[in-house]
Parts: C-alpha cells; structure tokens; sequence
C-alpha cells in the first residue's frame, strides 16, 4: 500500500537546492521563509509536505505571523502554489493573527518586482516590497 | 510604437502585437542569452499594450521551450491579464504540440493559476 506519510512538525526547514528554495516553516514563532529559486522537476511532490503545513497552520496560526519571500526565479507550477499559499493567509485575516508579508526581489529584476506589486494589489494583506541588491 | 515585432530566430521567438488592435502572439523558443536585454523593449511595450483600447485582448502563445527568465515574464505577462480580465475581456489560447507533455503541463499550470481565460489548444504539427 502506497501512502505519502505527514506527520505534522512544529518545525519544518528544507535545505536549498539548485532548483529548490531554502524553505523554512516555523509555527511557534510564526515564521515562514522561501528563499532561492522554486523550479522543481516535479512541483507537486516538493511542495507536499510545505502544503500540508500550510494547511495545518493557517488553522491554527500563531500571534503573529512573518512571511518572508527572496526568490530568484520561479516556474508556473510553483507560482500556483505560490499564490494558493498567499489566498490562505489571506484568509487569516480576521482570526487572531497578524500577518506580515515581505517580499524581496533583486534591484534589476523587473519580473519579480511585478509579481510582488501584483501580489499586493489582490491581497488584502500588505505586502511589503524590498528591492536588495543580492539575494 | 502601436505594433511590436521581431522576427523568430534558433533562440528567440517571434513576437506580434498591436495595442490597437488587443492582440499579441508569440511563438518559438525563448532562450535568450541575455532575457534582460531581450525583452527590456517587450515589457516598455507590454505596459502601453495593458492600456490597449481596444473592446477584447487576445494573446496567443505557442512557445516550444523556454527557459527560466522566460517563464517570470509569462507568469507576470498573464497574472496581468487576469488583472485586466476585470476591465474587459481577455482571452489566451495556450498552443501546444500535442507531443509536448510538458507544455500541455505548463499550460494547465497556467490554467490553475488565472483560470479559464486560457484555451488550451493541442496542435498535430
């Protein structure tokens, strides 16, 4: 019998690759960060685990809740999964949670400069954009 | 510059567009050494484009592969249609060489994340 087992981590940090972000989950401090590029071969299988405790979390979300995004470059699946994660912590607002949003693109990376104004404008969540020199 | 053209070559697409019209199509491959610089006057376009009067937008894109400085722009490209879905209507026929799983893939991804403002339209080439 083929089951994906999820046992749900307070805890879950996924270390960076070339085509997968440093991704860091933690629920006692309200943190969640991606960093790095998001191209997985296989989009669905790497963000399981991340969907999960997503789900899990925006629950049951912590006090206040930190969302950091550095990403260099991303394919259309992660942007899906992306998004999804960014309606859910929409949906957030209105528990007992705040919910910040940074976003962090490189100074001459016009496209994620977009993609993050774009974010802000459909969200009702604020997010804030950081143009950095290096990410 | 209401038309927007250039012609296809072993590393870049064709690109045609006119902004009175509401049209734009692009068709290749779009692996471009330096996509900053390639595309630096499709996005100056793009931003009248989005502003185009005419009553409908269509876009058409029948790329063959791309790379990953490519698909920033198409996720940008098409998060900002959806946006514009909201003024007048938007149409995007995703074509794909009924071969090619991964952009039939790519293109449900698409699908998934601004709707069903995309066709998806397989092609026996």
């Amino acid at each position: 019998m083929e089951t994906t087992e999820y046992q749900h981590q307070d805890v879950l940090i996924f270390e960076k690759t070339s085509k997968t972000p440093y991704i860091k989950l933690d629920k006692p401090n309200g943190e969640i960060e991606l960093r790095g590029s998001s191209i997985p071969e296989n989009t669905r299988e790497f963000y399981y685990k991340f969907n999960r405790w997503m789900a899990e979390y925006t629950a049951n979300p912590a006090a206040k809740t930190n969302v950091k995004f550095a990403l260099m470059y991303m394919n259309s699946s992660s942007a899906v999964v992306i998004t999804r994660m960014l309606r859910m912590l929409d949906d957030m607002i209105g528990m007992k949670t705040e919910v910040e949003i940074d976003w962090y693109y490189e100074a001459d990376d016009l496209e994620m400069k977009e993609i993050g104004e774009y974010y802000d404008e459909i969200m009702k969540c604020k997010i804030n954009l950081h143009e950095v020199e290096r990410l | 510059m209401n038309n927007y053209k250039v012609g296809e070559t072993f590393k870049t697409p064709t690109i045609e567009g006119s902004i009175s019209d509401g049209i734009l199509s692009m068709k290749g491959r779009s692996l471009p050494e330096d996509a900053k610089t390639f595309y630096m006057p499709f996005r100056e376009w793009l931003s009248r484009f989005y502003e185009s009067p005419a009553k409908e937008i269509k876009v058409t894109i029948q790329l063959e592969y791309y790379n990953t400085a490519t698909s920033k722009l198409l996720i940008n490209l098409l998060l900002r249609l959806e946006q514009l879905k909201e003024i007048k209507p938007v149409s995007v026929d995703w074509i794909y060489d009924e071969d090619d799983l991964e952009m039939e893939e790519t293109g449900q991804d698409f699908k998934n994340l601004i709707g069903d403002m995309i066709t998806m339209k397989a092609i026996n080439s």
